[in-house]
């Protein structure tokens, strides 16, 4: 069932070691591609909502529809626009899938940058796209970081499905271990798909913590007893 | 394009909607393992959550096992339930149950987390008992965001209960999925596609009207866009 690669031998783990890891390399490549892909079209998108709210509000709407389309409809979908003998579906599927979390992410994050500090960089003379660049994504780092730790999980979680039509990584351990009824090839696969998520999920918590020093500074002051204009979980201003 | 119109002149054709393995049967199938599981999954994801954003305990714990919730895909879960019991129900439903408690359990905690001090205060200073100020101030004051939770939810076992097609006579619209994809009647696929993604637009709007009725005009009801942030801890179960 294996198209391409090592398959798995025999009904044990011992001796497929180096399968998991082969394919566990796939997954990375894969979730790593959608993601940069995934966030090339998020940036602007989140520029331009962040800009008109109608604009924000027509892709939100268009967002949340394509992720109620099931990920063996949107291959069907793909199919004829990049082919089905290559990984694009799966890879273009998983991109359009974390544009729901990452320009939401986005555009929450360029919300809660003060105002004032917009207006004094404007004052600086900082044009649109500068000020975006330099002031406004930098100071929207935290809420961007946080809803690409979420696209990242659910994006390592979900390239799995690619197995359904032979492609991805781990996923086709899944496939390949039910249709010959080997267990443990799709236990190690499902372990390794989480092992793979959590990883990914430190990395970027660490990777946070480096690009917004100043986060960590606040949250080290003590809580204010009655903070001001508490920002509510869904970050509006009660 | 083309293929949309195929799709649509599938759903709007009368002799596919009719007989055990008709569209209604499927629909029916489909939205019944949706409720039950959204349901088993709101019997345990709601208290948890109540408690974890009340008590502010486990707050770390419950973080940490909604992400290897949301990493474990639910594809594989599914074919490992499906290895140990091939032709029921109940692989399906574990996964959708699995699915649905992290967006339930986390916007349920940050919704009561969020609760106006004051307000808390207030109720604890007028003699309220700890379980009368989860249920008359924080769960009511929470109720946007819980809702929000039991949305996204619902938006994911919907989408997800797909994977019931994958089974052997098991029922829901993932049956057209999985047969018109191998039999390339892709009509079939794209009209299944536009009746689930159609299932959801009407969850969601039943959502918004759940939204209006039950939660209280003292509680302004977070516009559109502050509703994402919330709807942030949502991610795309599987399929």
């Amino acid at each position: 069932m294996l198209a391409a690669g090592p398959g798995w031998s025999g009904p044990q783990l011992a001796g497929n070691w180096d399968v998991i890891w082969h394919y566990a390399g796939l997954h990375v490549q894969y979730t790593l591609l959608s993601l940069a892909l995934g966030a090339a079209v998020a940036l602007p998108l989140g520029y331009a909502s962040h800009r008109s709210s109608p604009t924000y509000a027509v892709l939100l709407a268009l967002t949340n529809a394509i992720y109620a389309i099931p990920s063996l409809a949107m291959f069907v979908l793909l199919f004829p626009f990049v082919g089905v003998t290559n990984d694009k579906p799966v890879i273009i599927a998983m991109a359009l899938y974390s544009l729901v979390i990452l320009l939401r992410s986005i555009v929450e994050g360029l919300r809660a940058v003060p105002p004032a500090t917009v207006t004094a960089a404007r004052a600086m003379g900082y044009g649109d796209v500068r000020r975006f660049v330099a002031i406004e994504l930098p100071l929207a780092l935290p809420t961007v970081i946080a809803g690409l730790r979420l696209a990242t999980v659910s994006t390592v979680s979900l390239v799995s499905v690619g197995g359904l039509i032979g492609k991805g990584g781990l996923g086709r351990l899944f496939r390949d271990g039910f249709d010959r009824h080997i267990n443990v090839e799709i236990w190690s696969g499902l372990l390794a798909v989480v092992v793979i998520a959590l990883i990914a999920d430190v990395l970027l918590l660490g990777l946070g913590r480096v690009l917004t020093p100043w986060a960590r500074a606040q949250r080290s002051s003590p809580a204010p007893l009655n903070p001001p204009l508490q920002a509510g979980p869904h970050g509006g201003v009660r | 394009m083309n293929d949309f119109i195929d799709g649509l002149h599938w759903v709007f054709t009368a002799e596919h909607w009719w007989g055990p393995g008709g569209i209604l049967a499927a629909l029916a199938d489909h939205v019944r393992y949706s409720v039950i599981g959204l349901l088993i999954a709101a019997v345990i994801g709601l208290p948890i959550g109540m408690f974890v954003g009340h008590t502010g305990r486990g707050r770390f714990a419950s973080t940490g096992v909604a992400t290897a919730l949301r990493a474990l895909p639910t594809i594989g879960v599914v074919m490992l339930l499906f290895r140990w019991r091939p032709i029921s129900i109940y692989p399906v439903l574990g996964a959708l149950i699995v699915l649905a408690i992290p967006p339930i359990v986390l916007n349920t905690a940050a919704g009561i987390d969020a609760v106006d001090r004051d307000a808390r205060d207030a109720a604890r200073g007028l003699g309220l008992s700890p379980m009368q100020v989860l249920f008359k101030v924080e769960v009511p004051c929470a109720l946007p965001l819980i809702l929000a939770g039991l949305r996204s939810a619902a938006n994911q076992v919907i989408a997800t209960a797909t994977v019931a097609g994958f089974g052997i006579g098991l029922g829901g619209l993932g049956t057209f999925l999985f047969s018109g994809f191998g039999t390339q009647r892709y009509e079939e696929v794209y009209g299944a596609t536009i009746l689930l993604v159609g299932l959801v637009l009407i969850v969601e709007s039943g959502f918004v009207f759940l939204q209006r009725r039950l939660v209280s005009p003292g509680v302004r009801p977070p516009r559109r866009w502050q509703v994402a942030r919330g709807a942030m801890a949502d991610a795309k179960g599987t399929l």
